[in-house]
């Protein structure tokens, strides 16, 4: 993906390569970011040059992140060669996995905050996007998405929180509908957070396939 | 080479068999080199309609050490992508062979990733379906836990294995006991101790006269993974060979033996100790990390216990159930000894709580509000959601495909050779067996009572056979 170090003849492919992550980091699908790129982990195993499994390692990271894979992010890390691990920014992010996996939220936050001032996100990417603003953007997103994490967690697994421990977890001002109560210092109360998972199941309108899915069910079992 | 190359693209369907031996034949040498025109044959062949031969010729160029890999790497990704089944199944030793030559050059690359792509290609692409186990699938899951990458391997490791062809696929046992032992060690690093423990089940209980050293390490791991996943030791199943009992059971396993007897206890003091105390064993077999998560499963064991008995609980309370209440009986009167917990002691509990709650694993709220109190609720899923039902759907599909699969296997087993020789013997021994008692019975031998209104032109036939013609 850096183009001074590749050939020539490999150019078009990381262009074509570049292209797809942007329109997967613009869609917001993830998964498909960090499948194209574990693909191309193993798909090249020879031909990546150290500064490309570098990118390409330091990209992964931040989606497994993002998807909350922390696991996948340790064996990543784990089986990094020594100059992914010696670079800075991969180093950085390596700092954030291990805060994450103890849950120390605010060594996180701080880590990452630090990160993305050294790479700060454009609103849109370029054509075919530098391996430099991909990463300004997943680490964005990634970053974004433990906070939403923590606020859904919070909300929750809460009733009512000491505000210095919420602002710790959600690394920000939390939402303006938790009402403050002076209580053995200032203690946010949360709205209502025990409700029911998922919709209650509708009338299908599909009674023709269940009939037949029955129909499959009663005959296996004559069978049988 | 010119040779083995015009014999290779002039072979017809029906001498591939000859082919094969001719090859077989062949020296690595003459394998390895060029044409007389200096062509590499890798090149020259097609992978497709040529796979017997360009397997050979790979087979040999990936075992020399001093070989340019590039290309014999590139000749490999190219061709398990196109090889006809057919071709190779005549030659399975060499299909094992060629999974074993990439895994060393791999590996003596030091460059593991580069095998995972090539074997799972492989596999995906040579049995007829995904549930028949190849000798390439326990190289694969190894070369996947060298390398460090454990998703790699799941679109292989997911699938069951339910057929077992040695003689098809060149398997050994030692094949089957490795694939179920490796795969237990991904489904141990992705998280999944149910499937982990399913395999090594599986491992444990293969038939066998003589317990292999395999079946010993997979017992190490059945305990700790038991305790993870049951809270307490499972043992084998009763169809275990006794063989492979006595070895599990004996000195090889009885740190472990032992970590699980302080794991009946329930005292997480106690298994504590006894974590130190095998600290060594543990770290030599490589499953201290196991151990260690064992302690951390009965904390969360302990508070899961606790929303069986309490609707609301203090975290202090629930601190000290964790940290070190243990009855000390002294002078004939048992004694509670409270060590004093840490400030950070309920904030740790806090934490685990709120983990727990993250994984679903239970249902509760924290409130600061009233002094640290937890609230334990029940279960929100109501289960009569789109989800539930179409997931409901899919596990009753499952279990008719299993269903009819055993039925299938069942008949297959019924009409085999071996099985309609041995059921006949069997019925030779029971009917000389009931022809004696019956001899019995009319001499009275056995009091003489009791014989059936037919029984006589029963014993004319059994004696004077059927009429001849």
């Amino acid at each position: 993906m850096s183009k001074s170090h590749s050939p020539k003849s490999d150019q078009p492919k990381e262009a074509t390569l570049s292209r797809q992550l942007a329109e997967f980091v613009s869609a917001g699908d993830i998964s498909a970011f960090a499948a194209l790129l574990e693909d191309h982990e193993l798909s090249n195993p020879f031909t990546l040059s150290p500064a490309d499994a570098t990118t390409t390692a330091t990209l992964l990271l931040c989606a497994y992140i993002y998807l909350n894979n922390l696991d996948a992010a340790r064996f990543l890390i784990k089986r990094s060669s020594q100059s992914t691990l010696s670079d800075p920014r991969f180093n950085v992010l390596n700092g954030c996995v291990s805060a994450l996996w103890i849950r120390d939220l605010p060594t996180f936050y701080a880590t990452m905050a630090s990160f993305r001032s050294t790479f700060p996100a454009n609103s849109t990417l370029s054509a075919p996007p530098t391996p430099d603003e991909l990463i300004a953007a997943i680490s964005k997103l990634a970053d974004e998405a433990v906070k939403d994490r923590m606020l859904k967690l919070v909300a929750r697994a809460y009733k009512s929180i000491n505000e210095t421990d919420a602002i710790s977890l959600l690394g920000k001002q939390p939402p303006v509908e938790w009402k403050r109560e002076e209580s053995n210092g200032v203690v946010l109360v949360l709205p209502s957070s025990v409700g029911e998972n998922g919709s209650v199941r509708k009338q299908s309108g599909e009674g023709a396939k269940q009939l037949k899915d029955l129909t499959e069910y009663v005959v296996h079992l004559q069978m049988a | 080479m010119d040779e083995v190359a015009a014999h290779i693209i002039g072979a017809e369907s029906k001498s591939l068999e000859k082919l094969h031996h001719l090859l077989k034949t062949a020296s690595q040498n003459v394998l390895c080199s060029q044409t007389s025109d200096n062509k590499d044959p890798l090149l020259l062949l097609n992978p497709s309609t040529h796979s017997l031969g360009y397997l050979h010729i790979l087979v040999a160029r990936l075992s020399q050490p001093q070989a340019d890999h590039a290309v014999a790497v590139s000749a490999a990704s190219n061709f398990v992508d196109v090889f006809d089944r057919k071709q190779v199944n005549i030659a399975p030793e060499y299909m094992n062979m060629f999974g074993q030559a990439i895994f060393r050059l791999a590996d003596r690359l030091q460059r593991p990733l580069a095998a995972i792509s090539i074997l799972r290609k492989a596999i995906l692409g040579w049995p007829e379906s995904p549930a028949f186990l190849t000798p390439l699938h326990p190289i694969l899951f190894k070369a996947c836990l060298l390398a460090k990458n454990y998703t790699a391997a799941l679109p292989v490791l997911s699938v069951d294995i339910s057929e077992v062809q040695p003689h098809a696929y060149n398997l050994r046992v030692q094949d089957f006991l490795l694939h179920h032992y490796y795969g237990a060690m991904l489904w141990i690093g992705l998280k999944r101790f149910d499937r982990a423990f399913d395999f090594l089940q599986l491992c444990i209980t293969a038939p066998a006269s003589v317990c292999s050293v395999i079946q010993i390490e997979a017992y190490r791991k059945y305990v700790l993974v038991s305790l993870i996943l049951h809270g307490s030791f499972v043992p084998p199943p009763k169809y275990t060979s006794a063989a492979v009992i006595r070895a599990c059971t004996s000195s090889y396993t009885s740190a472990y033996t032992d970590f699980a007897q302080s794991a009946k206890t329930g005292s997480v003091n106690r298994i504590q100790q006894a974590l130190l105390k095998y600290h060594e064993h543990f770290a030599k077999h490589r499953n201290l990390g196991l151990a260690k998560q064992c302690v951390q499963s009965f904390n969360r064991r302990h508070v899961q216990q606790l929303t069986q008995t309490y609707i609301t609980l203090s975290l202090a309370d629930i601190a000290k159930g964790i940290r070190s209440t243990e009855s000390v009986v002294e002078g004939g009167q048992e004694m509670e000894t409270d060590t004093a917990l840490e400030p950070d002691a309920f904030k740790e509990v806090e934490r685990l709580v709120l983990r727990m709650v993250e994984e679903n694993q239970v249902f509760a709220t924290i409130s600061h509000r009233d002094g640290g109190m937890v609230s334990f609720h029940d279960l929100p899923d109501k289960f009569n959601t789109e989800q539930t039902a179409t997931t409901m759907d899919d596990q009753i599909r499952k279990s008719i495909a299993i269903s009819e699969r055993v039925a299938r296997l069942s008949k297959e087993i019924g009409l085999s050779k071996d099985y309609v020789s041995k059921t006949m013997q069997m019925e030779l021994i029971k009917g000389s067996s009931d022809r004696t008692s019956a001899t019995l019975m009319t001499t009275g031998g056995l009091g003489g009572a009791g014989v059936g209104p037919n029984y006589d032109d029963e014993m004319q036939y059994e004696f004077d056979g059927p009429d001849d013609a």
